[in-house]
């Protein structure tokens, strides 16, 4: 239940989900199979996703039509990652999750001060772009997305990773709205908050008909985590988008460095 | 993009939100009361809340994704639209596969 919330209040902070967290602690910490890590994380994928999607959008940060154009290929490789999951070598799976968190991390960090939001709230956000009230800039801001290619691209390459390893997506698709997109970084969250949940609920049964999802564990830790993600979205309202970012990179050279060193 | 300007979508995800905080309390009652019978006595009332709980928390996901077909049809945004419907058929074709395996 304590890494359930550790897992969650992080999850939230960041919108990228708890799974990132918590499989490497159920897995490598914990000593359970990766199966039954994995089916228990997407559990509490879809747990944070409710709490912290729920008052997003109530925000109006997501980014829903964006967000459900993402989804298709999402919830498409989300489900094949559930199926072939069982044919794949782990070690395949661990080199490419750390080589593509590592990039993502570099992104990030050579992008700290850069912001994505127009000022301007008359400008047209364009066919996917959105406007929010942004706190920092105590105004209305537009943002407009680019590069949709590349954010579809990304958007199914998470939603296979969360169908295969059970971790939410969010922690690939964030930064890659975010720096390659022109998506802010709270918008790029709130929209990313909502897709985890249907991303993870796209392979979750696939795991619960398996048997991969032992019902007290995920109990506990679905508990630890709607606690913590309360806190986490109580504490990203009042975190600055610059710290935000940085936390982002350091949590994913961690994790980058975690799944290299499992690969070995 | 056409937008129905009458369909106030605000109050709908204001809703949509209320529906997803509800199910939550659901899911969150069944979890605590099933983890805490199961562990007095690892009764079979307490598996079939956790596993009440666990199913309603994967309903959520796909009851959002309907409330949202409903949500881009009123829009008369048929992009949004037909992306909504896809994903919503993913979903379908999850559970059917889930079905598959779990005979």
């Amino acid at each position: 239940m304590g890494a359930g919330a550790g897992a969650g209040c992080l999850g939230a902070l960041l919108g990228i989900g708890g799974g990132v967290f918590l499989v490497p602690f159920l897995h490598v910490g914990s000593g359970l199979p990766l199966n039954i890590a994995s089916g228990i994380s997407l559990m509490t994928v879809i747990a944070t996703s409710s709490v912290v999607s729920a008052e997003s959008v109530r925000r109006g940060m997501t980014n829903l039509r964006l967000g459900m154009l993402l989804q298709v290929g999402a919830s498409a490789a989300a489900l094949a990652g559930g199926i072939v999951v069982t044919a794949i070598p782990h070690a395949i799976l661990y080199v490419m999750f750390s080589s593509v968190t590592a990039v993502v991390a570099l992104i990030m960090l050579s992008r700290l001060d850069r912001r994505n939001v127009i000022l301007d709230p008359t400008i047209d956000p364009g066919p996917f772009g959105g406007r929010f009230y942004e706190d920092e800039s105590g105004r209305e801001v537009t943002y407009r997305v680019r590069r949709m290619p590349a954010a579809l691209t990304v958007s199914a390459v998470a939603g296979f990773v969360s169908g295969s390893l059970g971790i939410g997506g969010g922690v690939l698709q964030v930064p890659a709205l975010n720096a390659w997109c022109g998506v802010p970084m709270r918008a790029a969250a709130a929209t990313s908050s909502l897709m985890i949940g249907v991303t993870a609920a796209a392979s979750a049964p696939i795991y619960y008909a398996r048997g991969d999802v032992s019902p007290p564990l995920a109990a506990a830790a679905v508990l630890g985590v709607l606690v913590g993600s309360r806190v986490g979205l109580w504490i990203g309202e009042r975190a600055k988008a610059k710290w935000l970012k940085l936390l982002m990179a350091l949590v994913l050279a961690a994790v980058s460095i975690t799944y290299l060193l499992k690969a070995w | 993009m056409v937008i129905n300007q009458t369909f106030d979508v605000v109050a709908f995800e204001r809703l949509i939100a209320k529906l997803m905080q509800v199910g939550g309390r659901i899911c969150a009652v069944c979890l605590v009361s099933g983890l805490v019978l199961w562990m007095i006595g690892g009764s079979a009332l307490g598996w079939r809340l956790l596993q009440a709980g666990l199913i309603t928390l994967m309903a959520m996901p796909a009851l959002r994704i309907c409330l949202t077909i409903v949500e881009s049809f009123r829009m008369k945004d048929r992009l949004f639209l037909a992306a909504t419907v896809t994903v919503a058929l993913i979903l379908g074709a999850t559970l059917l596969y889930a079905f598959a395996v779990g005979r």
